[in-house]
């Protein structure tokens, strides 16, 4: 179909406003805001990475908490203790979780499913004690921390506060993380990945490589994620056991039903609601904060099934009169094969 | 095949904008209003002890004081498996809206408190303390509790010179004044309670072989340390150790390991359900050793979760007024507690619990510091919290009083007391243990 004026306007202004919109934040809110906008963008990217795995190739991992851990403790360790740059402790993140993502991603090829859930389940309530039981290494429950003087900070030629830097460097890790996502499941190799989720047996049949497919898609989501755990050290140096739970995982998870499964943006804005709506929950009943929460996921899934972004192609879709009529095709990037994998 | 959808990405783009609206509110201030640079040292408290700002990398001596209040803020789990903390607060809001209602406060500035929930997680605890100090403007923060929670938010306190008043942990890291002069802790270090038993043991049971069950971390690492620097040169002996992680569902194998030692006496550095899920453990078996538990199981709502008998006789360290021993029923400070408590928020249930008279003592010790403080500032404050002299305050026992001096005597209270647990509270045993000043030498 040919893109008419009205989409690239749209696009434009969207993406304008959207970028402005991005790079004012820190400028206007306190630094402990910024903070909170800093949270999001890592769960964005860590969501967009499981993302790639849940929403595209229809593997589900409930296990992506830990490869956030693995993430973010390598960042802690190698720059406390052993006096790496950040950004070469960062690549270090990068790789180790892309490896432990393959590894991980093996059993996947010949367990499906809630199986395979239950595998990634095993993972993230493991990973919290593999760091308590390497003690010396990871500080265990007492947590460990990069020293103050060895921080990542803002460089003096920027004359900007440190939380302000900070923010606008993971906002540049996480435009070409989202970019680079887009551009390969617009590819040849992301058609592969749709196809695998949305018809395996058919996917093979058209001499699709699924095993490597699976396997690698694997590492590359476990390395966003990772890759998330690592960009967080640059902005709250500090890491404890008790952080990176199967609660973690769950969260990650919702920020991208929320936001709608295979949506290349989802993953944002779930991520956005799952930090901010605990925190406009009311304060006066912090007992009830996780069931105010719940409730308001469910409220949410009520209103929009298909996840925010869904939402917005409902409300387009009635719009214009074709909401009865619209099927999604076989190669749909749109969610809906995703649940019925076989 | 693409399909157009400018309409989706516009209104993405609108819930985006609405959301972040809702999220927000008030715009960048930089720069607080009475900042001054960083330089000399204003007098101090009572005592010697006096805090550089030089370091400072913003100090605002004032923030959170106004005509007639100042307020602090808190940070402590309010949901989720360690909720039983929450109890704390009752007991010091309790004591300040006493403080406030019938005295107007201290120096007629009243006291108040805002809390957040961190549910234990370490990276609430800092975003919880970042957003109180930047955006509710508070003077300090007061009584946060867990080690790896004041740890992770302690070297940007330091950085910007903002008291942590009191902490509710007894790490013995908290003696680290020199690095972090901000920081001030409360119960008495693990440690100190490890040497406490010690000299028990010395005195009633100088040929004690001593099994050690220990949590695997600093928090049980301290007791053990501490327990055999305290022993040496004595006829005591640790005859064996065995140790379990947090996530271990319970400590069996290591009890079975224990009591196959042959020791008579067992030290359980065991925090949280593990303590009474030892108890019941050693009472399964056929060991019958002289037991002691950490001082942070001796609430009601801990101890008493073990079987019945199981905790009978159980040795542990008190510094407080157990409000369920009748011994105190005529006492002055405790028929404050439940007169005054009752009056303004305690539940009768709660007035029974020992951490809720543990926040009781915690607020008028925060009280008695900011009235000895010569001004109400936050070096001033500060520095007071670290040469308070003889302070006897709330529910502490008879004897025990809070003593601090800078790096030289940084932990405030240093005497307890061995308790003995008889079922419904804590019987006194012997004399009061006093450590006072020498707590720093049992760390390492």
């Amino acid at each position: 179909m040919r893109r008419d004026a009205r989409w690239w306007i749209g696009r434009v202004v969207a993406g304008v406003l959207l970028g402005g919109l991005l790079l004012w934040l820190p400028q206007s809110y306190p630094a402990f805001r910024v903070n909170q906008f800093s949270l999001v963008i890592t769960y964005a990217i860590a969501a967009l990475g499981l993302n790639l795995l849940t929403g595209f190739n229809g593997q589900i991992s409930v296990g992506h908490g830990a490869f956030f851990g693995v993430g973010a403790y390598t960042v802690v360790i190698l720059v406390a203790d052993h006096g790496w740059p950040h950004f070469a402790a960062l690549a270090m993140a990068m790789l180790l979780t892309f490896v432990l993502g393959l590894v991980v991603g093996l059993p996947a090829l010949r367990i499906h499913g809630l199986y395979l859930a239950l595998v990634t389940l095993a993972l993230a309530t493991v990973f919290p004690q593999i760091v308590v039981r390497f003690r010396d290494l990871t500080g265990g429950t007492q947590g460990k921390r990069i020293p103050r003087a060895e921080e990542f900070v803002a460089p003096g030629w920027t004359g900007l506060a440190n939380d302000q830097w900070r923010y606008y460097v993971l906002l540049a890790f996480a435009v070409v993380a989202f970019v680079a996502v887009r551009n390969l499941i617009h590819s040849r190799a992301g058609r592969a990945i749709i196809a695998i989720r949305d018809n395996e047996t058919a996917a093979v049949t058209l001499g699709v490589p699924h095993r490597a497919y699976k396997v690698l898609v694997f590492g590359v989501s476990a390395m966003l994620a990772g890759m998330a755990g690592g960009l967080a050290k640059f902005y709250d140096p500090f890491v404890s056991s008790g952080q990176y739970t199967i609660n973690l995982s769950i969260i990650l998870l919702v920020a991208v039903v929320v936001g709608g499964t295979a949506r290349i943006l989802g993953p944002a804005i779930g991520a956005f609601l799952v930090v901010f709506i605990p925190i406009w929950l009311p304060e006066q009943y912090p007992q009830l904060s996780g069931v105010f929460f719940g409730a308001s996921l469910i409220v949410l899934m009520m209103l929009a099934p298909g996840g925010i972004l869904g939402l917005g192609t409902k409300l387009r879709l009635w719009a214009s009169g074709q909401w009865r009529s619209r099927r999604p095709g076989p190669t749909s990037l749109e969610p809906g094969a995703v649940a019925s994998e076989s | 095949m693409h399909r157009t959808r400018p309409a989706g990405a516009i209104i993405a783009l609108i819930t985006v904008l609405a959301l972040m609206a809702a999220a927000c509110s008030g715009g960048r201030d930089e720069g607080g209003t009475n900042t001054t640079g960083p330089g000399g040292t204003a007098g101090g408290g009572e005592g010697g002890f006096s805090i550089d700002l030089a370091n400072c990398e913003s100090y605002q001596p004032t923030q959170g004081v106004t005509e007639d209040s100042i307020t602090f803020g808190s940070s402590f789990p309010q949901s989720g498996l360690y909720s039983a903390f929450a109890k704390i607060s009752v007991g010091y809001e309790a004591y300040f809206r006493y403080l406030n209602e019938t005295q107007g406060g201290v120096a007629g500035k009243k006291i108040k408190v805002i809390t957040r929930n961190d549910e234990y997680l370490p990276d609430r605890t800092l975003a919880n303390t970042q957003e109180l100090v930047q955006k509710e403007g508070v003077f300090g923060m007061f009584n946060v509790v867990g080690t790896p929670n004041n740890l992770a938010i302690r070297d940007e306190l330091a950085d910007q010179c903002v008291p942590n008043l009191f902490v509710a942990t007894g790490s013995p890291r908290w003696g680290e004044v020199e690095s972090y002069p901000w920081l001030i802790g409360s119960i008495p270090s693990y440690a100190t309670e490890a040497a406490i038993f010690a000299d028990y043991l010395k005195k009633n049971k100088p040929t004690a072989k001593v099994a050690v069950l220990y949590q695997n971390d600093d928090f049980g690492e301290s007791y053990l340390t501490a327990f055999r620097a305290a022993i040496e040169g004595s006829e005591i002996e640790v005859v064996k150790t065995a140790t379990y992680n947090t996530t271990d569902p319970e400590p069996r194998d290591q009890i079975t390991t224990l009591a196959a030692s042959g020791a008579d006496t067992a030290l359980l550095a065991a925090t949280a359900l593990k303590c009474p899920q030892s108890l019941n453990l050693i009472r399964e078996s056929s060991w019958n050793p002289l037991i002691y538990i950490s001082a942070t199981c001796t609430s009601s709502t801990v101890v008493g979760l073990a079987q019945p008998g199981a905790n009978d006789g159980v040795l542990s360290s008190i510094y407080l007024k157990d409000p369920s021993d009748p011994q105190w029923d005529d006492d002055p400070a405790m028929q404050q507690f439940r007169q005054f408590g009752a009056q303004y928020g305690i539940s009768a249930e709660d007035l029974e619990n020992g951490i809720v008279g543990y926040g009781w003592t915690m607020g008028a010790l925060l009280a008695e510091t900011l009235r000895r403080s010569p001004e109400i500032t936050r070096q001033a404050v500060m520095e007071t919290a670290y040469s308070l002299k003889d302070v006897q305050v709330g529910l502490l026992l008879p004897g025990v009083t809070i003593n601090t001096d800078g790096a030289k005597d940084p932990f405030p209270i240093e005497q307890m007391q061995i308790g003995r647990y008889n079922g419904k509270y804590w019987e006194l045993v012997g004399e009061l243990t006093s450590l006072e000043g020498k707590s720093g030498q049992f760390t390492k």
